[in-house]
């Protein structure tokens, strides 16, 4: 099977390049020069120096060999949703995505960045209406400028709807996110260049970016090689057998992995083989932001609040507090407190945040919003750890449901037993290690960006004293939450 | 495929549309979810559902994990006896640990009430004629509006060519 190539498209954009442009403006600060000439981050060994990797990422059939199965899987999945058992625990396809690739999801952004979006379904579907009816119109400057907003208030929306319509606990309800995420994926693919949907509309993209900082796989380009370059940009836009990037990242320009899928296009097209892909510490790209934007920070806070909220709700606790509220304010209507309560939960990471650069910035003579931008990327490996120790609970303690349901399907007798792999005391000890990790890598990764961006040890000590604080408090919420029993999810 | 037609294109996206509604139409009439499909698992009607915990001691509501056995005096037909051909399965209460072996509580991560909608009642037909029509539109649109751009540009590289004859 070739790969599919999308028509070329005008240069839709040229990323920017440099560091931080409103560091710069900012002619008061002693550190920006230093700041602006320190080295990027360093790479580690060329992966494809292997010789069986290299054979695979450069094979015409990568990443097709992956895309096909995790396409039939989808179309079980969505087929088990919409038409399957009504019951969630007799539903194969909620117990794949909600208990095993969900869960899955955040462990294949540490280890291979954001790879799973180059194998999605909904990326195959992209390009195939492209080629089908694509119009190939540049993204609109409204979504380029705002799209990481409309993913934050996506990412947040889907939540409450979950909360409030059910669509985790029910096949139906996931079927029909689904079929929207589906039609707005041909929306996108039909009209607009590229895979706009992903870069900028879907809410998993958004989560995917975050997270993708913290990978161990990087890819990039040799910059002496790029310099003496005469192809036109052929990694960025393709060559007649090879697909643009789909993510419209130039890799000659690229710092960070948030939008590269590792879909292997650039690799292909280059013809000096400027581009590496290599194996780096997990987190190390987040030291070395030179370029931190509000957005990422706040969307990286709103996952956290979302994981808070998560936990709370799957508490027993949880019964008491509705109670509570019900009995304290008159109001019975669910939806209504759980509005309140997710409004809350959301705000809290983020105002605590922003109570922490503002307490930052009194010393470090950056400003709030500088400090928050800066220092919100330092919560991602704390965020990952806690999205990964909230999912391992149903990985672990309802992994089998995934055996009995899809055995049920092909003809395999119903389950009885217990869906959990191992027992609760044992995830509670691996939830608070990946935890404990997590508030490592999120205190080492706020310690480096601090050292990197200020010379001095008294702005180093000020800055960094409120956010340790802050990440020490938001690790002990979540090791205070996951002290209690969780409900199941089937 | 690099060789096919605006008008070529669309036609090939409306049958296929068009099939695939078809199919899922098929599916919809012809398959039943296995919850009620399946001999003995609808339990919501017939399961006998402890209350309290001192119904676990009651004569026949033993609900510890094996079905109960019917004595000869006991009528097989008695309310809350159906024998049928499955062992009941216990509903869960809220005075019941949700986490018990078995005791799956769907519903339970939430408190969303009740979310699990019965299979007979997803307005399946609706909900993908929509999704099939939306998309049928858009694919129509996109189609249109792509045959249009190649026929301007046709015309502007005509129009190009013409002038540089003229000169």
């Amino acid at each position: 099977m070739s790969q599919d190539v999308q028509i070329r498209p005008k240069d839709e954009f040229v990323p920017s390049h440099g560091p931080d442009s409103s560091d710069s403006s900012d002619s008061t600060d002693p550190d920006d020069e230093q700041f602006a000439q320190l080295p990027g981050e360093s790479l580690g060994r060329d992966l494809l120096k292997n010789r069986f990797v290299s054979a695979l990422i450069r094979s015409r059939w990568y990443p097709a060999v992956f895309q096909v199965p995790i396409a039939a899987v989808f179309g079980l999945v969505a087929y088990q949703l919409l038409v399957g058992p009504a019951k969630a625990h007799e539903n194969a396809g909620t117990a794949l995505m909600w208990v095993l690739w969900w869960p899955a999801l955040p462990l294949v952004y540490v280890l291979l960045g954001r790879f799973w979006c180059a194998v999605c379904p909904f990326a195959a579907l992209s390009d195939f209406v492209q080629k089908l009816v694509g119009v190939n119109r540049p993204v609109p400057p409204f979504l380029k400028k705002y799209g990481i907003w409309i993913i934050d208030a996506t990412f947040l929306a889907i939540t409450w709807a979950d909360h409030v319509f059910g669509i985790v606990g029910s096949p139906w309800g996931s079927g029909l996110l689904l079929l929207l995420l589906t039609f707005s994926v041909i929306v996108s693919g039909a009209f607009f260049q590229r895979r706009a949907f992903c870069r900028y509309l879907c809410f998993l993209g958004g989560l995917s970016a975050n997270y993708a900082r913290t990978g161990m796989v990087t890819l990039r380009a040799n910059s002496d090689i790029c310099s003496t370059c005469t192809a036109k940009a052929a990694c960025y836009n393709g060559t007649d057998t090879v697909a643009a990037c789909p993510l419209s990242s130039f890799p000659r320009t690229m710092e960070d992995s948030a939008n590269c899928n590792l879909c292997a296009n650039c690799i292909k097209s280059c013809p000096n083989d400027a581009i590496t892909l290599t194996v780096r510490q997990p987190t190390k790209e987040l030291w070395f932001l030179r370029n931190p934007k509000i957005e990422e920070s706040f969307l990286a806070m709103a996952i956290m609040g979302i994981v808070i909220i998560q936990n709370v709700t799957m508490l027993k606790l949880w019964e008491d507090v509705l109670a509570w509220v019900e009995q304290a304010s008159g109001i019975t209507s669910y939806p209504v407190i759980f509005t309140a309560v997710f409004a809350v939960g959301v705000s809290i990471p983020v105002a605590l945040l922003a109570l922490a650069a503002k307490v930052a910035a009194h010393e470090n003579i950056e400003s709030t919003m500088k400090n928050f931008a800066r220092f919100g990327y330092a919560l991602i490996p704390l965020d990952v750890a806690a999205h990964v120790a909230h999912n391992l609970f149903h990985l672990l303690a309802e992994g089998k449901s995934v055996f009995y349901t899809v055995s049920a399907l092909f003809g395999g007798l119903p389950q009885e037993g217990s869906a959990a792999f191992v027992g609760n005391g044992r995830i509670m000890v691996l939830q608070f290690a990946i935890l404990a990790l997590g508030l490592a890598g999120s205190l080492y990764t706020a310690r480096r960006i601090a050292h990197r961006r200020y010379r001095t040890p008294a702005r180093r000590r000020s800055t960094l004293i409120p956010f340790t604080i802050l990440i020490t408090v938001l690790a002990a919420l979540n090791v205070a939450m996951f002290l209690f029993p969780m409900a199941h999810r089937m | 495929m690099a060789s096919m037609t605006g008008t070529r294109r669309i036609v090939i996206a409306t049958f296929v549309l068009a099939a695939v509604s078809a199919v899922f139409g098929l599916i919809m009439l012809t398959s039943r979810p296995m919850s009620s499909a399946m001999p003995g698992m609808e339990m919501s009607a017939t399961s006998p559902a402890p209350a309290t915990a001192d119904h676990g001691e009651m004569a026949g509501m033993d609900m510890s994990g094996s079905a109960p056995t019917p004595t000869p005096t006991m009528d097989p037909d008695m309310a809350g006896m159906d024998m049928s051909g499955s062992a009941p399965k216990p509903t869960p209460t809220p005075t019941m640990d949700p986490d018990m072996p078995g005791m799956d509580m769907p519903e339970a991560e939430h408190g969303a009430g009740e979310t699990a909608v019965a299979a007979e009642d997803r307005p399946i037909g609706p909900v993908l004629g929509t999704f099939g029509g939306g998309s049928a539109a858009v694919l129509l649109t996109a189609g249109i509006m792509r045959r249009r751009d190649r026929a301007a540009n046709l015309a502007k590289q005509a129009a190009r060519a013409s002038r540089r004859a003229q000169k």
